[in-house]
């Protein structure tokens, strides 16, 4: 197990609240120290426009974002640093490849294949450009226990099926895909991978050039980082085939009055004013988890949720959803007759905080027959003596509400 | 002072009693136990109120110039929030009703520090949702 509550000292935000018991890392995670300086110090000393300035603060700024692809292309085992841009989030991301590739490949009767199990970002983009190109949407279904039927796979595939989008951690079950057969099955079939993980690059080791998926997304916020940077990662040459999503700033090459052409990849698709602290921030957050070290997380999270589970087990009125065999450190569950929300609001006044809501997944609550769920989500700032904690507190609600 | 004014002195003595948010919130159960609610035809997308992070909704009903309130929702500390709507507003006239300004409802009755946002919770758009209405 790490050492949490030595962990805890440094991220402020625990100091600042003297009894903070934050269960809510799957939807943001809080921040090192050493990260909040690494945005206040780009602000401090360095603050200046990125590939442009052709002076030292801004050859210096240049150097520190560009630094944070190599990270990433260490950190992540990606081919090489080309194929790594820079967008404000997994949304955007899966966005931008809905847009950029989906645009100029995705003709009428094509189909594009997800999960019953996606997070709303991962449904919406294809669902909107599906509508626009006149495709389909097929869905891998979700079996109660919260794992995919990848059996249903090749039922699904046809000679129309031109990607298939998968979420590689539930933001929900915690259920970890089998992105490696769902892409193995692809590639012999020619058809595109892309794998959402917001949920899983935080929490356990992810090597995008042994997956071999083709884009591949997450979130800067969601692993220490600030919040308004995430990224895309995709083959090389799949980008330079794909038109840019936005236009203005960095991306072109030349631009007239008849037309423009643009930059090179990854360049093209990080149009604008880059988050150019938040990119830093999100370097600095990588470090901190290598400095920590992704396994010893991963084994950390994974003790944290058999002790949760085993403590939950004890309270009857907690009804968990879902029982994947292969799993990360999410929960999700209901109290008979206590609404998730009044549950969260009555857990705030200890200071507990937990996601109460549909989790941005409202298929799955239409599946699991509710409108909304608690959830609680550890990271390695979380310890034993928390879930005691939640737990008790849970008892004593369930008391206040009979 | 006004009626409404009146009305949302009284809840403010009423909760003025519980010192923590938990008995506020204790309080605000029992309210919402006590609701009437809606019947499941009720609970329509018309009367949905939109933005509210549980499923809320409220009626609105007119007979001779004067208005009240019906509202319920799934989770029961909304559902004890919404109600203090019909219990200020039931029985007034438009313009006694439009003479509160929405976004300070719950500073009126000392709520403003335990329910901190209401974007969340539903109330704020059920008071801008009775202001629309009423408006047109």
């Amino acid at each position: 197990m790490l050492d949490a509550q030595n962990i805890k000292k440094d991220f402020p935000i625990f100091s600042n609240h003297d009894d903070l018991y934050y269960f809510d890392s799957a939807s943001t995670t809080q921040k090192p120290q050493a990260v909040i300086d690494s945005v206040s110090s780009f602000y401090s000393s360095s603050n200046a426009n990125i590939h442009r300035a052709l002076y030292k603060i801004g050859e210096t700024a240049t150097d520190a974002y560009e630094n944070v692809r190599i990270k990433i292309k260490s950190f992540l085992n990606v081919p090489d640093t080309h194929e790594i841009v820079f967008t404000k989030g997994t949304t955007e991301s899966i966005n931008l490849v809905s847009n950029a590739w989906g645009r100029k490949h995705l003709k009428q009767k094509h189909s594009i294949i997800i999960s019953e199990m996606e997070h709303h970002a991962n449904i919406v983009p294809w669902q909107m450009i599906a509508k626009e190109k006149q495709a389909k949407v097929k869905y891998i279904p979700l079996s109660e226990n919260g794992e995919l039927a990848i059996n249903t796979l090749n039922k699904l595939i046809d000679e129309n099926t031109q990607i298939i989008s998968i979420v590689h951690q539930s933001n929900v079950f915690g259920t970890i895909n089998p992105v490696e057969e769902i892409i193995k099955i692809a590639k012999e079939l020619n058809i595109l991978t892309l794998i959402d993980g917001a949920q899983s690059v935080p929490h356990f080791k992810v090597d995008i050039e042994e997956m071999g998926c083709d884009f591949f997304v997450f979130s800067g916020h969601k692993i220490l980082g600030p919040t308004g940077v995430g990224v895309l990662i995709a083959r090389k040459e799949l980008l330079e085939s794909m038109d840019p999503f936005l236009g203005g700033g960095v991306m072109i090459d030349e631009v007239t009055l008849n037309g423009s052409t643009w930059n090179q990849v990854p360049l093209k698709f990080e149009a604008g004013t880059a988050n150019i602290a938040q990119v830093i921030g999100l370097g600095e957050a990588i470090d901190y988890v290598q400095n920590t070290g992704i396994e010893k997380i991963y084994q950390h999270e994974k003790e944290l949720l058999t002790y949760c589970l085993q403590k939950f087990d004890e309270i009857d009125e907690l009804k968990i959803y879902g029982n994947p065999s292969h799993r990360g450190g999410i929960i999700t569950f209901n109290i008979d007759n206590i609404h998730p929300h009044d549950l969260a609001k009555f857990l705030d006044t200890d200071n507990i905080c937990i996601r109460a809501g549909h989790h941005c997944a409202q298929p799955i609550m239409h599946k699991i027959g509710t409108s909304s769920t608690a959830r609680v989500s550890f990271y390695l700032y979380n310890d034993f003596g928390e879930i005691d904690y939640l737990c008790e507190t849970i008892k004593k609600t369930i008391s206040i509400f009979k | 002072m006004t009626k409404v004014e009146k009305s949302l002195d009284s809840i403010k003595n009423e909760f003025s009693i519980f010192f923590d948010s938990k008995d506020k919130y204790i309080y605000l159960i029992e309210l919402g136990k006590e609701s009437s609610g809606l019947s499941e035809n009720d609970k329509n997308t018309k009367t949905k109120i939109q933005g509210c992070t549980s499923q809320a909704w409220i009626v609105i009903k007119e007979s001779n110039n004067s208005y009240n309130f019906f509202t319920d929702s799934d989770a029961m500390i909304v559902r004890g929030l919404l109600s203090l709507i019909g219990r200020v507003f039931n029985g007034l006239t438009k313009e006694e009703i439009l003479s509160i300004d929405p976004n300070i409802f719950l500073n009126k009755i000392g709520l403003d520090a335990v329910v901190s946002s209401q974007r969340t919770n539903g109330f704020g758009q059920a008071l801008h949702k009775i202001h629309n209405k009423l408006k047109n």
